[in-house]
């Protein structure tokens, strides 16, 4: 095993550990920013989509891996994001000005409906967050003259200060620098006061009570938060599909974002992006895999949602730490080579856990 | 007016007493025993289709019985085999694994069935009028749903509060370790429970087969609603669940038989708006229109001003 010796404190809050990260990282930004080079539009599109899933996820895994708040809500969320998106593009406001909009109005209704969440815990609050997405559902439906309801609505195409983001490059270009400006923005957050504040909650509401946080404005901001980043991405989609329709925000939807934090592995900022790339990498591996599939199971109807189901049930069942838990076993395996003990991660807490098994 | 009272108050009471059928087996599973169970409707799916088959070769009565209990063990089994594993991590896990089970089912029963809809018909015995109002027929069968959705809840009830093996559930619930060391096998009595509560949703399945149509997207439609019930009920309570069907079927029925809009409320108040304000749209919508959010709306008032739920007595 590598001890890192800290000197100062300075080290002690860096993000990055010791210099072998700082490589790490780079070799892999390198290789991102190199990416266009080789591959074609389609799939570079397919990466904007996991980096568009990668926001949401941070905001997503801020709410249930840090503050322990379940919600079966984003789809709205980012549904509120990207019709308040195209609307204001609509309405001639510029790129920037809209997406900052966009993202301040989601926070908004995403602080708003944290409010009584406070109230509920669990359960309760999955419910009332899906009770939520369906309300927001209907009225995007319904409000025909702003969103189309069914016949849906085009957006505008990207463009800040006369540069066009319409081509597949450069539109994977804008979605990572907001992909990374997110990731930094969550790790601060993070070890900053309020970051704290909601570890403490997820850990222990009383607890976190009697050392003084404020429940109902933190569990508030983190929805807020949440929202916001959900907001960003929100926009960006709309740009990436191009034209809005009810059925792109579907409980479905909601579902898809909870199983990628999950997958990934609850409570690491690392597991949102591994949960991302699976999320949005699947449905292609489906898409190769049926074509080499005899024809009677290959065109089967739903085979998608079923494989789906399938590798999701497996998952929890057998790697419920997620992507992100598995690859910290196979390192630690290594790192401690003959003594890794299974045990190590039996005892592990588990969050948001049920009465039943105490 | 009596009419559309009588008829949309008969209607809101079978498509209530529906979902009671449906929601007492997740008030077992989910308000009792803690475990969420969104796939609880593909079960109730699964129940419609096994009858369907029945019913093919034995006719509507076997498949009344063989397919809840089909539904039941294949219940039992993926609480043995899964849930009880994906329980110790946690509300999400559980959550994503049943949803990922019912796409599962989803894709099962189109796989099995085809994605058409069957051709699944109520008995011939139960065919005929059983009262006439209005020139309108009650169907029988309507009566037989009402029949046996009461004929649950009684049973349900009599089986939690009155028997040894109900006693033993309850305390098993609040008190595993204790009822363990009383010499209980307490992951067999969640595993039976758990199996009879998706044979009830069995149950439902094969009663509401013929009068909703059985086809590959029924789960779907009432997958979320039954959770809404549970809730609005109250956790851990039956008569909660009870009463939250009726009045979630009274107001649909309603919903759909009265022609209002919220403009018509305003006008009330000699407030009202031009057509061009970018609102209008949502005040001209009319009660039928906004009939399938009424539920949730109802939920989300419900949990603002009493989070128990109307007869609930603990939170989660």
């Amino acid at each position: 095993m590598y001890f890192i010796k800290k000197t100062s404190y300075q080290q002690d809050i860096d993000h990055f550990k010791h210099n072998g990260q700082r490589f790490w990282y780079g070799l892999l930004l390198l290789t991102i920013l190199l990416t266009p080079t080789t591959l074609s539009d389609f799939y570079l599109g397919e990466l904007s989509f996991v980096f568009i899933y990668a926001i949401v996820g941070i905001g997503l895994m801020l709410l249930v891996g840090y503050t322990g708040l379940v919600s079966l809500g984003h789809a709205a969320f980012l549904a509120i994001g990207a019709y308040t998106h195209a609307v204001m593009l609509a309405a001639g406001l510029p790129f920037l000005a809209s997406i900052l909009i966009a993202t301040s109005f989601t926070a908004l209704v995403g602080g708003i409906v944290g409010i009584p969440a406070l109230r509920m815990t669990g359960i309760y609050l999955a419910v009332a967050t899906l009770a939520f997405a369906i309300i927001v559902e209907q009225i995007i439906t319904h409000w025909e003259s702003v969103t189309g309801g069914f016949r849906g609505m085009a957006v505008a195409d990207a463009e800040i200060f006369g540069v066009s983001f319409v081509d597949a490059t450069s539109y994977y270009y804008l979605c990572l620098v907001i992909l990374i400006a997110c990731i930094l923005l969550a790790l601060n957050l993070l070890r900053s006061p309020s970051g704290r504040a909601m570890i403490a909650i997820r850990d222990s509401e009383i607890s976190a009570q009697s050392m003084g946080i404020n429940l109902l404005r933190t569990k508030s901001i983190a929805f807020a938060i949440s929202a916001g980043f959900t907001g960003v991405a929100g926009a960006l989609f709309s740009h990436r599909i191009g034209y809005l329709a009810p059925d792109s925000f579907t409980l479905l939807t909601s579902i898809q974002l909870l199983l990628m934090v999950v997958v990934g592995g609850l409570g690491s900022l690392q597991g949102v992006i591994y949960g991302a790339i699976f999320i949005g990498m699947l449905p292609q591996a489906i898409a190769v895999m049926k074509d080499t599939l005899p024809a009677v199971i290959g065109q089967l109807p739903g085979l998608e949602p079923g494989i789906f189901g399938l590798v999701l049930v497996l998952f929890l069942i057998y790697e419920p730490l997620g992507i992100h838990g598995r690859w910290q076993k196979i390192r630690r395996y290594f790192e401690e080579f003959p003594l890794y003990r299974k045990a190590t991660y039996k005892r592990q807490r588990s969050y948001l856990r049920t009465e039943r098994v105490r | 007016m009596v009419e559309i009272v009588i008829f949309s108050t008969l209607n809101g009471l079978v498509t209530g007493l529906l979902l009671f059928m449906l929601a007492s087996g997740l008030t077992l599973i989910f308000s009792m025993m803690g475990i969420l169970n969104f796939a609880h409707a593909s079960f109730y799916m699964l129940g419609a289709y096994f009858a369907y088959s029945v019913s093919l070769f034995l006719g509507f009565w076997p498949g009344l019985i063989v397919a809840p209990l089909l539904v039941g063990v294949l219940g039992a089994l993926v609480e043995r085999y899964g849930l009880r594993y994906v329980h110790k991590s946690g509300h999400v896990a559980e959550l994503v694994f049943t949803f990922g089970l019912a796409f599962f089912i989803e894709e099962l029963v189109q796989f099995a069935w085809g994605k058409e809809t069957k051709n699944y018909q109520q008995p011939e015995i139960l065919d005929f009028p059983l009262f006439t109002l209005f020139g309108q027929n009650f169907p029988a069968y309507k009566g037989f749903m009402i029949f046996i959705s009461i004929a649950i809840f009684i049973g349900l009830y009599q089986v939690i509060t009155r028997t040894r093996i109900g006693l033993i559930i309850q305390a098993a619930i609040s008190h595993p370790n204790a009822v363990s060391s009383l010499g209980h096998n307490v992951p067999l009595i969640f595993m039976g429970a758990f199996g009879v509560g998706t044979a009830l949703a069995g149950v439902a399945g094969v009663i509401a087969g013929p009068v909703l149509t059985t086809f590959p997207g029924m789960a779907l439609v009432l997958g979320s609603i039954v959770f809404v019930i549970v809730v609005v009920g109250g956790l851990g309570s039956l008569t909660g669940a009870l009463i939250a069907s009726l009045l979630i079927g009274l107001l649909q029925s309603y919903a759909i038989a009265l022609e209002f809009a919220v403009n018509d409320l305003l006008a009330l108040f000699d407030i009202s708006f031009d057509a061009d304000h970018f609102l209008n749209d949502l005040w001209t919508l009319s009660l039928p229109q906004i009939a399938p959010v009424l539920p949730y709306l109802l939920l989300v008032l419900i949990l603002i001003f009493r989070p128990t739920g109307l007869l609930g007595k603990r939170e989660t």
